[in-house]
């Protein structure tokens, strides 16, 4: 019995010393694009970008480009945003929805020497300061030196261009050198977000799905209003009260037939 | 991974020093503390070149439990978690905390002689809560530093979820490794994993 004590109060001891050593210290150090640190993002988070192709490498297969690039954003569990192809266009200027263009010269856009150093801008323009986003853009460097996109991996090309419409969603870069928005991406190998990416990401564009966001992504539930209480959020509440309606339902069941009962707890005593 | 270490050692000592046992004790509430890696299991890098990380983002709920036996040893056991410190920027930034309740329910698969092993499944909400502390920071911007704003305001995001988890119990001590999983019915499908342990009240 003492020994037993003793082990228990020595695995409590040291739970509770180690929590007390560990803190949460992931690095958590998004910006926001912009001049004010409240500034919001899109005020509709289904965005579909515009595609300019007409200055792009035929090398480069753009659409699949941009659809591999937005699906990682549109993967994060905690986020609302969706965001999609929504055609060609000839546009080549800030925009609402935002475009995507290659340009064969960076210079305008990020000063001189750019073409060899630059792959990509973006960015997303306010109206108003602290207000939402009301257009952007998202340039490709096609320049056909050394930072053009034909001559980056396709790995990095991702990289570049999801990088991008991280700016043209509103977020600044990051502090955090795993991160997607990190300034650097030429030590990317593998094309994923950092747990900083993501929460920049949520910090925009927050999903709800007590509110109007679909329950666990799926499509089957949609409300068209926007009730304090939406029917996701009824689902789960329904959900939460279902075990206590069964048990409740059970016990009631069990009172009145002590002959169950009895069943129930001799099958109970045989399997233990 | 020291946790994780530590709580494996915890494990195997409880496989050997076991003592009498319940998975689930009617009517009694539980409080414990848990060790909960968000975005798990590759969803999320740690390093420079992007490479999959196993564990996620760290941080550590409290949380209080109840046992409401169904019938037999099926039982209820709906659970609140709530990080008090929250997850912290490395410059302090910003600070996301946790909210969470489940309603799992539960079974005692299998009773030796002095432990217990359980299982539970069950759905609930997280509610993460992201304020920023404001500030500026200069950063490298294409080929020279550009002044880039730090967040100011808060944010807050709700996800159903789905729990599916594990508990050793040793006396009034419990330890659980539960899996929880977020936007289950699409691509945005993405596991977190608690580690805990309770103690019976």
């Amino acid at each position: 019995m003492k020994l037993k004590l003793t082990v228990e109060a020595l695995i409590v001891a040291s739970i509770l010393m180690s929590v007390a050593t560990v803190r949460p210290t992931i690095a958590n150090a998004f910006t926001v694009a912009g001049n004010d640190g409240s500034a919001q993002g899109w005020a509709n988070p289904e965005i579909a970008f515009l595609l300019n192709t007409s200055n792009c490498p035929a090398s480069v297969d753009m659409v699949g480009l941009l659809e591999e690039s937005i699906k990682i954003w549109n993967n994060v569990p905690t986020s609302n945003i969706k965001l999609s192809y929504g055609g060609t266009t000839t546009n080549t200027s800030d925009s609402n929805p935002p475009t995507i263009y290659c340009t064969s010269d960076m210079t305008p856009f990020a000063g001189a020497g750019s073409n060899a150093t630059v792959i990509g801008v973006g960015r997303g323009n306010r109206a108003v300061l602290g207000g939402p986003i009301v257009s952007g853009l998202v340039i490709m460097n096609a320049s056909g030196a050394a930072g053009s996109i034909e001559r980056k991996s396709d790995t990095e090309r991702k990289v570049v261009l999801a990088h991008e419409i991280g700016h043209a969603l509103g977020i600044g870069h990051s502090q955090d050198s795993s991160a997607l928005m990190w300034s650097d991406a030429s030590l990317k190998s593998n094309f994923l977000l950092s747990q900083d990416d993501i929460d920049a990401l949520t910090y925009f564009y927050p999903r709800d799905e007590l509110s109007d966001d679909k329950l666990m992504g799926c499509g089957l539930l949609k409300s068209a209003s926007q009730p304090p209480l939406g029917p996701g959020g009824v689902a789960v509440l329904a959900l939460f009260a279902l075990p206590f309606l069964v048990a409740l339902r059970l016990r009631s069941a069990l009172a009145k037939s002590p002959n169950l009962n009895q069943l129930i707890q001799s099958m109970a005593n045989l399997r233990s | 991974m020291r946790f994780l270490n530590l709580f494996l050692f915890i494990w195997v000592s409880l496989a050997v020093f076991s003592s009498n046992a319940l998975a689930f004790s009617d009517g009694f509430f539980r409080v414990g503390l848990g060790w909960y890696q968000q975005n798990a299991l590759g969803k999320i890098t740690k390093s420079v070149d992007s490479s999959a990380s196993i564990s996620g983002a760290s941080s550590y709920p409290l949380f209080i439990k109840y046992d409401f036996q169904a019938y037999s040893d099926w039982y209820v056991s709906p659970q609140l978690s709530y990080t008090p410190i929250g997850r912290d920027s490395a410059d302090a930034a910003t600070t996301t905390t946790l909210l969470q309740v489940v309603v799992p329910v539960g079974f005692d698969l299998y009773q030796w002689i002095e432990s217990s092993l359980d299982w539970q499944i069950g759905v609930g909400i997280n509610q993460y809560s992201m304020k920023g502390n404001g500030g500026s920071s200069a950063l490298l911007n294409g080929q020279t530093p550009t002044t880039f704003q730090k967040p100011s305001g808060s944010s807050s995001s709700k996800t159903a979820v789905l729990l599916i988890g594990s508990s050793f119990n040793y006396g009034p001590s419990r330890f659980g490794l539960d899996f929880v999983f977020e936007g289950l019915f699409s691509e945005k499908r993405t596991p977190s994993i608690s580690l805990n342990y309770s103690y019976a009240l």
